[in-house]
């Protein structure tokens, strides 16, 4: 007797996830994991200040773009929570009313853990590719390192990895140094 | 009071070093790394078991036509990078080397990642690959359990595909033959 095919998860498959797990629906199938813990979400959060006061705010940058933590984006079928994502604001000018964000981000940061990074790099980045989001960052916060990568006609390809004390500038938020340093945790 | 300026590693440094480690020389600085340990080196022996066969002797109606090198010490420029796996086809490499480095740029790069050397190999090893112009690379890690497959175009790497899990995949410039993953994480 064949195995049924194992049924393709809903919504309310992830609406039934405990509040404390973060959720989504990958492929078809339902991927919880705990939160993140401390080095994590400190090296998150200071990329988001960095990157979010000059680019969401204007302040010390150019603005221009909204940038919003762990948006919960309906990608057709999947379900995604990247860590960080923006949108050019001539694409979102105003922040929709909903918990489900169905217009892909122009940029999303994702922060890889030892649990999520063979996802992340294996299942998730397709889909991005596929919603043509155009730049990935992946931040290894245990690592001090983040990768670049950006969409054209071939696929993504990588701008570069840097990790270390200096100051890097970073498409597509090259108007602005981010001081890799700064994100180890404190 | 002004830092004198680093001397920049030679190849006589490198040669001093002890036997158990693996050294390279990027950018003109001296760079260590532990031999590689389990699962690393499980990984790069099996995928090398996989290719050597129908790649390098054509067992099996495969093609042949490569030269595939664990471990070979490449000096590229003033760079000296081992990879952990590297390939070059025969019309560009007729014979086997019997000098103990080598100055062409291969046809395939492996690196096998591990968390020692992840960064290094990302961060560094990549953009001088991508500089001398090695068309195919492939990011082996066997603790995510992934394996990334790039093509040089225009001087950038593209990924053209990440492959996870237990899938048994075919992956440029070897289309020829399936890799059997589980067989690279030690899962059979």
């Amino acid at each position: 007797m064949t195995n049924p095919a194992p049924r393709r998860a809903t919504y309310s498959d992830l609406l039934s996830v405990p509040s404390h797990l973060v959720a989504e629906i990958i492929g078809g199938e339902l991927h919880t994991q705990p939160r993140p813990g401390g080095p994590h979400v400190a090296a998150a959060s200071i990329l988001g200040m960095v990157v979010g006061n000059p680019f969401h705010r204007g302040s010390g940058g150019p603005g221009g773009w909204v940038i919003l933590d762990e948006p919960e984006q309906h990608l057709n079928a999947d379900v995604l929570v990247p860590d960080l994502a923006g949108w050019r604001r001539e694409r979102m000018p105003a922040i929709p009313d909903a918990a489900a964000f169905e217009l892909a981000p122009d940029w999303i940061r994702e922060v890889l853990s030892p649990s999520t990074e063979a996802i992340d790099r294996s299942e998730k980045l397709p889909i991005y590719a596929r919603e043509k989001v155009e730049h990935v960052w992946l931040l290894n916060p245990r690592l001090h390192m983040l990768e670049a990568i950006a969409l054209d006609a071939s696929g993504y390809r990588v701008l570069g990895a840097w990790h270390g004390e200096h100051a890097v500038r970073v498409p597509p938020f090259d108007a602005v140094e981010v001081e890799l340093g700064g994100l180890k945790a404190r | 009071m002004t830092l004198a300026a680093r001397r920049k590693a030679t190849y006589d440094d490198l040669r001093a070093l002890p036997e158990h480690v693996v050294g390279e020389i990027v950018g003109g600085e001296l760079v260590v790394s532990p031999r590689p340990a389990m699962p690393h080196a499980a990984g790069a022996s099996v995928l090398g078991a996989t290719l050597l066969p129908p790649f390098q002797f054509g067992d099996g109606g495969g093609p042949g036509g490569w030269w595939i090198f664990h471990e070979p010490e490449l000096h590229l420029n003033e760079d000296v990078v081992v990879p952990d796996l590297a390939g070059w086809r025969r019309e560009r490499m007729p014979a086997s080397p019997t000098e103990t480095f080598v100055t062409l740029a291969p046809d395939w790069v492996c690196e096998v990642l591990s968390p020692s050397t992840s960064r290094h190999d990302r961060t560094k090893k990549l953009p001088i690959y991508a500089r001398v112009g090695v068309p195919h690379l492939w990011l082996l890690d066997p603790l995510a359990q992934t394996l990334e497959v790039f093509r040089l175009d225009a001087g950038y790497w593209v990924l053209m595909a990440a492959h996870g899990g237990d899938e048994t995949i075919r992956a440029a410039p070897f289309e020829a033959v399936e890799v059997n993953l589980a067989r690279l994480w030690g899962r059979t």
